[in-house]
């Protein structure tokens, strides 16, 4: 791994700023192979969800294509994401 | 849960062969060499892991970031060897359930019994090899036109029928389970 330059250091860039703050969030995105009764169980299994809120999320990745389905660190989402490919699910993290 | 001869095999084909692909290793550095045997139990560099090139490996192993490469990459060379453990796993656990002592029926076939975590292995293994066929014979949402249309004796109509028979004995499953 390179060792920083002093121009990476002094970036003024706001976008990159890792603010500890701000919760991450595990995003599960659409794909057209897994079945809905599976989201919706693997939601249920992974994150303790009850049925109806399993199945909004899995309604959410299906209409609209993506679904935010937990919040944490990032150690935790980064858990729950590794969880969900596990899983099979189409799943990445980013900071809300 | 009872299985036919002919689905036994087919599962136990399907299963064996996504579990060498899994197997494999992307890059000849991580191989441990006949020279030195401990190469491939320690990190052999601290760059971040590229994803794999085959499209199948792609989609059961993806990228954890979505626009970050070197966040990805951090994130694979970090997880992914434990996440094709756990998938191999789950194929294994097919795999031995299958060909079990004891466990045949007169017709040839297989009789499966699975509690919550075997059935957890299963769900989680059929939807690889779901992934795995779905990505190589291009699944989209809506197949029903290219169905009827499709010759029976034609090899793209078996490959979609043996995808939709896997998807079917998913959704089985999954409502066995939450008692649908």
């Amino acid at each position: 791994m390179a060792a920083p330059s002093v121009e990476q250091v002094n970036r003024p860039d706001a976008e990159d700023a890792v603010d500890p703050d701000r919760p991450w969030v595990a995003v599960v995105w659409n794909d057209p192979i897994n079945l809905m009764s599976y989201v919706t169980w693997v939601f249920q299994k992974l994150f303790g969800y009850d049925r109806e809120k399993a199945k909004r999320l899995m309604l959410d990745v299906h209409h609209k294509g993506r679904a935010a389905v937990a919040f944490g660190s990032r150690e935790q989402i980064e858990h729950d994401v590794q969880r969900l490919h596990g899983a099979g699910l189409w799943a990445t993290l980013q900071q809300d | 849960m009872s299985l036919e001869e002919p689905e036994v095999w087919l599962l136990m084909s399907m299963t064996t062969q996504l579990l060498a692909l899994l197997g494999e290793s992307d890059s000849a550095e991580s191989e441990p060499s006949e020279a030195d045997p401990l190469q491939g139990m320690v990190p052999v560099s601290f760059d971040p892991v590229a994803p794999p090139a085959d499209p199948i490996l792609h989609r059961l192993l993806p990228d954890a970031y979505r626009d970050d490469n070197e966040a990805a990459g951090e994130f694979r060379r970090l997880t992914e060897a434990d996440l094709r453990a756990t998938k191999r796993g789950g194929l294994s656990r097919i795999v031995l359930d299958l060909s079990g002592e004891g466990k045949g029926t007169r017709s040839g076939g297989v009789r499966v019994d699975l509690d919550e975590e075997g059935a957890s292995q299963w769900l989680a293994a059929l939807t690889d090899l779901r992934l795995a066929l779905g990505t190589r014979i291009g699944v989209t949402e809506d197949m029903d036109d290219e169905r009827e249309r499709l010759a029976v004796d034609s090899p793209r109509y078996a490959e979609i029928a043996t995808y939709d028979w896997l998807s079917w004995l998913q959704d089985m499953m999954v409502r066995a389970l939450v008692g649908e």
